[in-house]
């Protein structure tokens, strides 16, 4: 083994020993900068998953808001007394009412019950109810072509038996109400009849008239059944 | 960077979903509607034939049309429970079939009673227009058990072979093969009466797509009830 070998053989060894060096540092840095880019990812990946929570959660606000007491603010539903449409039956007061869903607001509506107006984008399932439902889906089943029968809580129980029978039909809705200011009311989109009896001959005028009209119904053709409400 | 860039797009599609989800519903109607006290008084909603020689109130043809659609807006009910009650592509497929082809239907006749000048329901009892020998057709099997003829009187909203609110309840509570075997028992029933119905108006009514409509429901629905028995034994029902 001459010094040049020795020479080379050292050169080698060092030069091996540089290039582990090397690589030692290179693997060092892809460790740093996987972890760091495992840091970054997580940090994403939390990101993402706070926005996405915090949108859920809104929507989960939204919609547990609704029940209590909406998110969106007050509204109050665009609807007038038309003069100018009549009815074949006496005593029926015609109305013009605005149309649009309004899943996130307080509704407010200036008839008792509404007519007509704004209201929530799911409807009021058709049938009878003992208990008060809510205004903005009963409204929703009126655009769909639902007569809506409301009754003062005092109403005398052989009178609601009559209005139930009655109400035994596809899109009827029946349930009672309070603060009216007759003891009866009988309700189509954009129509309205006070009456003080259920034996009034105008109640079923008014309901074979009125329910699923092709003039008067806005969303002829629309469902009473798949919303919301578990009627009797 | 693949996980980035997932997560990038979980993002967006959050984001873009929730701006779908508000565009959807933040206009759908018609905008507000003012008073139009100079405007001619009209009165809407007061029906007017436009056909020569119309069937009348209580023809067999506009009976048979008014109970019809209540008949199929349960079956249409009853199919959409089931598809979210299975994953069965079978029972699905003939769910899906049966919700479009009676929801079809239902707009013919809504759109003959329009035509007719005949408003779309009465307060008189349902099945009046039914002849004796199609009501007692109906009778024995077609009837579901605790289901009694003869038709319903004023008040009753179930015409025969429709299921009762306890039994649309049932449905609605089950899931898989026990959802498919209660449907199948439920329209099975609700098919043979709504054959009998539009085999009677097949019989009796006098206008041609009455009985056009009357016929193709006698034989579609005939042909899915032998389906849905065979579909029934298949699940040991």
């Amino acid at each position: 083994m001459g010094p040049q070998q020795g020479s080379k053989k050292q050169n080698k060894a060092a030069r091996n020993a540089k290039m582990a060096a090397a690589r030692q540092r290179v693997a060092e840095q892809r460790e740093r900068e996987a972890k760091a880019a495992r840091r970054r990812s997580i940090l994403i990946g939390s990101a993402a998953a706070v926005v996405a929570l915090g949108v859920i959660g809104g929507l989960v606000a939204v919609v547990v808001s609704d029940e209590g007491g909406p998110s969106g603010g007050d509204l109050t539903a665009e609807v007038s007394v038309a003069p100018n449409l009549a009815s074949p039956i006496t005593g029926v007061t015609g109305y013009t009412a605005s149309r649009n869903h309004e899943p996130n607001k307080n509704i407010i509506y200036q008839q008792v019950p509404p007519v007509g107006g704004q209201h929530h984008d799911v409807w009021q399932n058709c049938g009878i109810y003992d208990k008060s439902i809510q205004n903005k889906h009963a409204v929703h089943s009126l655009e769909h072509g639902a007569v809506w029968i409301t009754y003062s809580p005092t109403l005398a129980a052989d009178q609601v038996d009559k209005l139930k029978a009655k109400a035994q039909q596809d899109f009827m809705l029946l349930s009672p109400y309070d603060g009216m200011d007759s003891p009866i009311t009988v309700t189509s989109w954009g129509f309205q009849l006070k009456v003080d009896n259920a034996d009034d001959p105008r109640v079923d005028q008014f309901i074979t008239t009125y329910r699923n009209n092709k003039d008067t119904t806005p969303e002829y053709g629309a469902a009473c059944t798949g919303g919301v409400g578990d009627p009797s | 960077m693949i996980r980035r860039n997932q997560a990038v797009a979980m993002v967006a599609a959050v984001i873009f979903g929730v701006a779908g989800l508000s565009a959807c519903s933040s206009d759908d109607g018609d905008k507000a509607a003012a008073p139009t006290p100079s405007a001619p008084v009209t009165t809407p909603g007061v029906p007017q034939a436009e056909v020569p020689n119309p069937p009348a109130d209580t023809s067999v043809d506009a009976g048979f049309a008014r109970d019809m659609k209540v008949h199929h807006q349960q079956a249409v009910e009853m199919a959409f429970i089931v598809r979210d009650g299975t994953d069965n592509e079978q029972i699905r497929s003939l769910a899906y079939d049966i919700a479009t082809t009676q929801l079809n239907q239902i707009g013919q006749m809504m759109g003959w009673l329009d035509l007719w000048g005949l408003t779309q329901t009465t307060t008189r009892p349902a099945m009046q227009w039914m002849s004796p020998e199609g009501m007692s057709a109906m009778s024995g099997h077609h009837m579901a058990p605790g289901q009694t003829m003869p038709a319903p009187g004023p008040g009753d909203p179930l015409m025969p072979g429709m299921a009762t609110k306890a039994e649309m309840d049932e449905l609605r509570s089950l899931k898989g093969v026990a959802a498919e075997v209660k449907f199948l028992q439920l329209m099975i029933t609700h098919h043979l009466a709504g054959v009998a119905m539009a085999q009677d108006a097949l019989d009796h009514a006098q206008t041609g797509v009455v009985k056009a409509l009357a016929k193709g429901m006698v034989n579609a629905q005939t042909s899915e009830v032998s389906l849905m028995q065979t579909f029934l034994a298949e699940r040991g029902a």
